[in-house]
């Protein structure tokens, strides 16, 4: 077998052009796999982990206030392990050295010590000592962004209070892995920081000695969590509880949880779409090979070789070309996990992220890849099994010839002879040609999907940002103030319009689904926020009822005009029944609107505004400010630049990232197969090629023959691209629904044109290179071969 | 032959392109785009407020005693002179001679309380007619242009005070006369001309027509000279109280249309300005710091109002016509913004939005007016943001 | 006038080492069905070098084929010694050809990746008893140029390595489809020389397949086969030497 072996090293030499552009479509299907999987294990085993370590609790309840002693109790529901009360305050910061407001939320801790559940992890510093009512622990992003050490002061305004406090330590905890402001996207870590304090303290401050407002629970092993949920409400309801939740309503875990999902969707669909483009080129790329060797698996065959010996050898070739593909991908994608490791630990504050290669995860990349080159090659090697050695030895049938419908078209009557004969070839060679176009047509919508990210990307912030949020300033208040605030807003210096809304946390139920949102209640035609819908239009928001984002009414099951019931979780808890008024299509965030009126008659409270929208001149913009943030009421103002341009900068260093490569890798997959091509074109045309020059055919007239069949097929396999390109993209937009960011399906003409230019761009390239290859034939050594 | 098929070859090749490059080119930047129209223009002024009734009656019990149970209720009419309740003096402390004197002091004091009141208001009012004729004789002379607007608001406000104290005045009266029954009550009881057995009760009348607003106290016992019983008023006598802002209070005239809404119909309202408050006061605004509000009162038709059923202390939202214009030059707020210090617009043109600098006018929230630099037709965009350079392509979204 | 080399093999008892009757192949090619055997009987005697002589088109190559494996008669019995191949089963044929036949074809059909030793080495890897690669091309007298790939060796030179590769597995049998049909004659010459010489030193039993009528001259046999069709057999009193021959 040694030597046969040996024809297989020889072969792969000698195919190394094009070997090489299949092994770098295995790369970057590998490379996918792996640093997803390796992402999505990273994170989600390191969230495992932390919330495991830190007694990261199970169920949340709030309520308005409890007494202390209904607390232990509660630990005789069955199913519950631990229960651990606390206060939860909102807070403004005030930081020497800055301006704009923070905003914040206090936690207690229990007197000196770590609670029993929801730890804090250290990271700098130590607790707060027992009887000190004036340290505090901070959050990490806040610390970081603000470069705190333990020592340091700050001030809070707790309940109307300031109380002057410093820095004892600065932690991180499982309830707060990505750390946002409440009704954001985007974490603002200079403007939002989570504390915690002493429970004597907070609790004086705040106006709960001995009382409770949050409650945390940790469950048993097999406890029924529904029922806990309702043994909770129950006994809490009288204090004003808004309905006990698990983890799935913590912005942070769920945010942290949907990208470890996306990341597992991002494991299968990416590879798939690269793996399936190397499978088809193995697929005519071996079966290429495997036809042009006829002669030689006869001539092994009759010299005694089995069917298994040469089936054997041709896997052991593309398993060679798989290998060297999937150990480059594994490589580089462990190496694109690596650099990854800083960017998720900017966002996602975890005591430790890292990130390790598995063998597991080699054998699997490998294994996968083997798999689907298989699949490709395995039609080729079974014609190689079944040949008959004398079949094979005689020479191959004459192709059919006839006057087929091509002939007698004009379209060959007016074409040079040159032409005729590129024609000629490809209608002849119909199932190889087409073989071509659609390998060429994939790699070229590969390229179109890549370019496509980036452009939905695009797309997606100005649509947010330049249609729907037109204010310049969004305050918020720290309580519902009276609606006279617009008018003592329009005296503030550069306001030139205000607008208010007011946002209430809800519970929207749709039988037996529900969702927590904050129903925002705008004017009836709101001006600085625009509702993208048709539904919508020109009148407003309608008069009664309310206006869910498409995303969100498709996960309540809800269609126009369905009846809905919305839950009020604060103030008068009542449930009203109100219906679904229309449908509009954000692609970012989740939202329900409704009038403001409307939503006072549905809470049955009077007017109240908890925010308001501002146009500012920005001459005065500082001036603005400065006043805004004098107002004790004034919770955080927002500047809407700002926050895309925040936006901006989390997408750029993540899908625009991820886009950018995979555009890299298309184009350079889309060369390899145009180039792989051309050269297999140019092999099996090489004597008809020395034949016509012997004919008498100038070398122009002859490079024309070959280039132009390389053009026409690259042509023909533009609609391929736009058509495969289309259908990649829409499956990419399928798999990436999330609920924060949905990536519009947006084909426009500049995609179809920029994949167009890359199959042009790539086939010019290839040609250009083909071109210098046939300078170099040697007529009389090209028709001496085979016949 | 080989010439046309080069030529064909060529044009292909060339159309091939040119759809290329077509495609590839940067698209306009998708905006929104608004016409500058000139059309009618109010400049408003938006403020909360509630209804209230133009006069108020607080009927409060005029001695020490015994109240009897009220019968009328809340939104029971009375007429002028109907009795309202009656009640007893307090058991008679004892007929010895010094309550005795003591109540007949009491009342000549009442008595002579009475003779003043009845002094002032004479001077009062004749105070008011000076006032009120010197209010119109600077009318004219304000119309002939002899006196500047300012000194007629000044002597307008004098007239305006002076009335009011008339009605302090009257009402002042009106208390000193209970007084003194009050006093010859005491005395009759002191005197023994009244006793335990005979005490006759005391109706207390209706100083006026109106309808019992509220019912302080109901059931019999025991009251305090002073304490409030009954309010009444007039529902028909209904008027809107706002309270302006000072800055925004300087804006608005007496005779100003106000359209109401928000008080739970649909229909706006219509209402005038009757007169503002001279006095402001200090209040903690609604984010938290001190402001001066001025209340402004607005006169509704009572017809408009009865029909459509609005009642004491409901919350209604005005909106002051500060000004009006027919044939105004105005575009969105959201279009302007500074360049160099300076108000601009950016216009499109050709398919180009090009900055231009603007002078504005009046302001009404989202709508500004454009005294200088724009004609009416002309489209600029509506909201720039960052993402329009001065000769960018745009197109409308 | 033929040069006397050797005597012809004795007439006395000879062991049969391929026995055809009936021999019949139909195969279609393309769109034509084409009767390549229409009953061929047929023996070959072992160690003997006999040539079959024949048009294009009467089925020498077809006949060669069944003879060693590496296709199956339609009809009719053909047995190597005593193993039936007319009906035997792909794995059968695959070990009869692995162990008793070698193979020269006209244009050589050389792996082109491989070195001419490295061609050798291929077959003598599966054998069961080869000799050294070395030694089979020292035989056909290419001991240095075994390292020269198929591409710089020239046509007579590669045709030696293809039958280098045949005989180094030492097969009992040796069948060759028109070895010279794409050599000038000298070159064939060089090539029919060691040919004979194999027949002689290895006693293996050789078979050509030619239209050449001439080079019947060097053949203990010489069979005649028209229209798929055994015509005549002659047999040679002498064999002629193949330097002796002139086309």
């Amino acid at each position: 077998m040694r030597t046969l072996h040996l024809k297989v090293l020889r072969d792969l030499a000698r195919l190394r052009g094009q070997a090489a552009a299949i092994a770098l479509v295995i790369a970057s299907g590998v490379l996918t796999l792996v640093f997803s999987v390796m992402g999505h294990d990273a994170l989600s085993l390191t969230q495992e982990r932390f919330y495991a370590e830190r007694h990261f609790a199970d169920v949340f309840a709030e309520v308005n206030r409890a007494p202390r002693r209904i607390a232990d109790p509660l630990r005789e529901i069955p199913g519950v392990a631990e229960v651990e009360p606390r206060v939860r305050a909102p807070a403004r910061l005030e930081l020497d050295g800055f301006d704009d407001p923070i905003r914040g939320q206090v936690l207690s801790l229990p007197d000196g010590r770590q609670p029993a559940l929801n730890q804090l992890h250290l990271r700098e510093g130590r607790l707060p000592e027992r009887a000190r009512s004036d340290e505090v622990v901070v959050s990490d992003g806040f610390a970081e962004a603000h470069g705190l050490v333990a020592g340091d002061a700050l001030r809070l305004i707790i309940g109307g209070r300031l109380v002057e406090v410093r820095v004892s330590g600065i932690a991180l905890s499982p309830e707060f892995i990505y750390q946002v402001s409440p009704g954001h996207l985007m974490p603002d870590y200079e403007r939002y920081a989570i504390l915690w304090m002493n429970e004597s303290a907070l609790a004086a401050a705040y106006g709960m000695e001995g009382a409770f407002n949050s409650l945390s629970v940790s469950l048993q092993r097999d406890a029924d969590r529904e029922a806990v949920i309702d043994a909770l409400d129950a006994a809490l309801a009288r204090y004003g509880g808004t309905g006990a939740h698990g983890r799935d309503e913590l912005f942070s875990h769920e945010f942290v949880t949907l990208e470890i999902q996306q990341l597992g969707m991002m494991a299968v669909v990416v590879p798939a779409i690269f793996l399936l483009v190397s499978a088809f080129l193995l697929h005519v790329v071996m079966g290429r090979i495997i036809r042009g060797q006829r002669d030689q698996i006869a001539i092994l065959k009759a010299f005694g070789y089995g069917n298994l010996a040469i089936a054997w050898h041709y896997v052991l070739l593309t398993a060679l070309i798989v290998l060297a593909g999937s150990i480059a991908g594994i490589a580089l994608g462990a190496w694109t996990a690596f650099a990854l490791v800083d960017l998720y630990m900017e966002y996602f504050r975890f005591p430790e992220l890292s990130f390790r290669l598995q063998g597991w995860l080699v054998l699997l990349a490998l294994g996968v890849a083997m798999v689907a080159a298989l699949l490709g090659t395995l039609q080729a090697v079974w014609q190689a099994v079944r040949m008959q050695p004398a079949e094979a030895m005689r020479p191959p049938a004459p192709e059919r010839f006839g006057r087929g419908w091509l002939e007698g078209s004009a379209l060959m009557r007016g074409l040079g002879q040159s032409s005729r004969i590129i024609l000629r070839n490809l209608a002849r060679h119909r199932l190889k040609s087409l073989a071509s176009v659609i390998g060429i047509g994939l790699s070229g919508g590969l390229l179109l999907i890549g370019a496509y990210q980036l452009q939905a990307v695009s797309h997606m912030i100005d649509q947010q940002y330049r249609m729907t949020l037109q204010m310049d300033v969004d305050v918020a208040f720290t309580d519902p103030v009276p609606p006279r605030v617009a008018g003592e807003l329009r005296h503030e210096p550069g306001v030139l319009a205000v607008e208010t809304w007011r946002s209430a946390p809800v519970r929207l139920h749709a039988g037996a689904r529900s969702e927590r949102i904050g129903l925002l209640g705008m004017d009836p035609e709101p001006r600085l926020r625009r509702l993208p819908s048709a539904q919508v239009g020109e009148t407003g928001l309608p008069t009664a009822g309310v206006v869910l984002t498409d995303y969100l009414a498709d996960q309540l099951g809800l269609e126009a005009g369905d009846a809905l019931e919305i839950e009020f979780l604060e103030g008068r808890r009542r449930t009203v029944t109100t219906q679904l008024a229309g449908v509009v299509d954000e692609p970012m965030g989740t939202g329900a609107y409704i009038r403001r009126d409307a939503l006072h008659r549905l809470k049955g409270e009077g007017p109240a505004v908890t925010g308001t929208w501002l146009l500012v001149d920005s001459e005065y913009e500082e001036a603005l400010y400065d006043s805004l943030f004098d107002r004790p009421e004034v919770a955080s103002v927002e500047r809407v630049r700002e926050a895309e341009a925040n936006v901006r900068e989390y997408m750029e260093e993540t899908v625009l990232v991820f886009a950018a490569v995979f555009v890299l890798l298309a184009g350079s997959i889309a060369f390899a197969v145009t180039y792989n091509n051309a050269r297999i074109a140019y092999a099996e045309r090489e004597r008809e090629l020395a034949t016509l020059e012997v004919l008498g055919y100038s070398r122009a007239q002859v490079s024309w023959v070959l280039l132009g069949e390389i053009a026409l097929v690259s042509l023909a396999a533009i609609p391929v691209a736009w058509a495969s390109g289309t259908g990649f993209a829409w499956l990419l937009n399928q798999a990436l629904t999330l609920e924060f960011v949905r990536l519009p399906f947006v084909i426009t003409p500049q995609l179809y044109g920029f994949a167009a230019l890359g199959i042009i761009m790539a086939s010019t390239l290839s040609g250009l290179l083909i071109l210098r290859r046939l300078r170099g034939l040697d007529r009389v050594q090209a028709l001496k071969a085979a016949e | 032959m080989a010439l046309k098929k080069q030529i064909t070859a060529g044009l292909v090749v060339l159309a091939g392109a040119a759809a290329l490059v077509w495609a590839l080119s940067p698209r306009p930047v998708a905006v929104e785009i608004s016409e500058v129209e000139s059309g009618p223009f109010t400049e408003t002024l938006r403020e909360e407020g509630r209804t209230r009734l133009r006069d108020t009656w607080e009927v409060s019990a005029p001695i020490a005693g015994f109240l009897h149970r009220v019968h009328l209720e809340e939104g029971d009419a009375v007429a002028a002179g109907d009795e309202l309740f009656r009640m007893e003096p307090l058991p008679a402390p004892g007929l010895d001679a010094r309550s005795r004197e003591q109540a007949r002091e009491h009342l000549a004091a009442a008595r002579s309380r009475l003779q003043g009141a009845r002094a002032s208001l004479e001077d009062l009012r004749a105070e008011a007619r000076l006032a009120e004729s010197e209010y119109r004789r600077h009318r004219e002379l304000f119309e002939d242009g002899a006196v500047s607007a300012s000194d007629l608001e000044r002597v307008e406000t004098r007239r305006d005070r002076a009335r009011s104290a008339v009605e302090a005045g009257e009402s002042a009266v009106e208390v000193a006369r209970s007084e003194v029954e009050a006093a010859r009550v005491i005395l009759d009881i002191a005197t023994g001309e009244r006793s335990e057995e005979e005490a006759e009760s005391l109706a207390v009348r209706a100083p006026a027509g109106g309808v019992v607003l509220h019912r302080h106290r109901c059931c019999e016992g025991s009251v305090a000279a002073g304490e409030p019983v009954l309010e009444l008023g007039d529902p028909a006598d209904l008027e809107v109280q706002v309270d302006l802002l000072s800055m925004d209070a300087v804006r608005v005239t007496p005779d100003m249309r106000v359209r109401l809404t928000d008080w739970g119909g649909d229909e706006a309202l219509e209402a005038r300005v009757r007169r503002l408050r001279p006095a402001g006061f200090t209040r903690t605004s609604a984010l938290g710091v001190d402001e001066q509000r001025v209340p402004a009162l607005l006169e509704v038709d009572a017809e408009e109002a009865r029909a459509a059923g609005l009642v004491v202390g409901y919350h209604v939202e005005a909106e002051f016509l500060l000004w009006e214009g027919e044939d105004v030059l105005q575009i969105p707020t959201s279009a302007l913004f500074r360049e160099g210090g300076e108000w601009a617009v950016f216009v499109v043109e050709e398919g180009r939005a090009q900055p231009r600098r603007v002078e504005v006018g009046r302001r009404s929230d989202f709508t500004t007016q454009i005294r200088e630099g724009l004609e009416a037709g002309e489209r600029v965009v509506t909201r720039p943001g960052d993402h329009v350079e001065p000769g960018a392509r745009v197109a409308p979204d | 006038m033929n040069a006397i080399v050797a005597p012809a093999a004795g007439s006395g008892r000879r062991e049969v080492i391929f026995h055809a009757s009936g021999v019949t192949r139909v195969y279609r090619m393309g769109e034509v069905t084409i009767q390549a055997l229409r009953g061929v009987d047929l023996e070959v005697y072992a160690g003997e070098l006999v040539v079959m002589l024949g048009a294009s088109g009467s089925g020498k190559s077809t006949l060669l084929n069944i003879m060693g494996g590496l296709d199956t008669a339609t009809a009719g019995e053909v047995r190597y010694r005593d193993q039936d191949l007319a009906q035997a089963s792909e794995r059968v044929l695959t070990t009869f050809r692995r162990d008793h036949v070698g193979f020269v074809f006209q244009f050589y059909n050389l792996i082109a990746s491989l070195t001419a030793r490295e061609n050798v080495a291929i077959v003598t890897d599966i054998a069961r008893d080869p000799m050294p690669p070395e030694e089979a091309l020292a035989l056909v007298g290419l001991e240095d140029r075994m390292d020269h790939f198929p591409s710089q060796l020239s046509g007579g030179e590669q045709q030696r390595v293809a039958i280098a590769r045949a005989i180094a597995k030492q097969p009992a049998v040796l069948l060759c489809d028109e070895p010279t049909g794409a050599l000038d004659s000298q070159t064939g010459i060089r090539v029919l020389e060691v040919l004979a010489h194999i027949n002689e030193r290895l006693n293996t039993t050789v078979a050509i397949i030619t239209h050449n009528a001439v080079i019947g001259e060097m053949a203990d046999r010489v069979i005649h086969l028209r229209d798929g069709r055994v015509d005549s057999i002659v047999e040679n009193p002498q064999r002629a030497d193949p330097a002796t021959l002139r086309w």
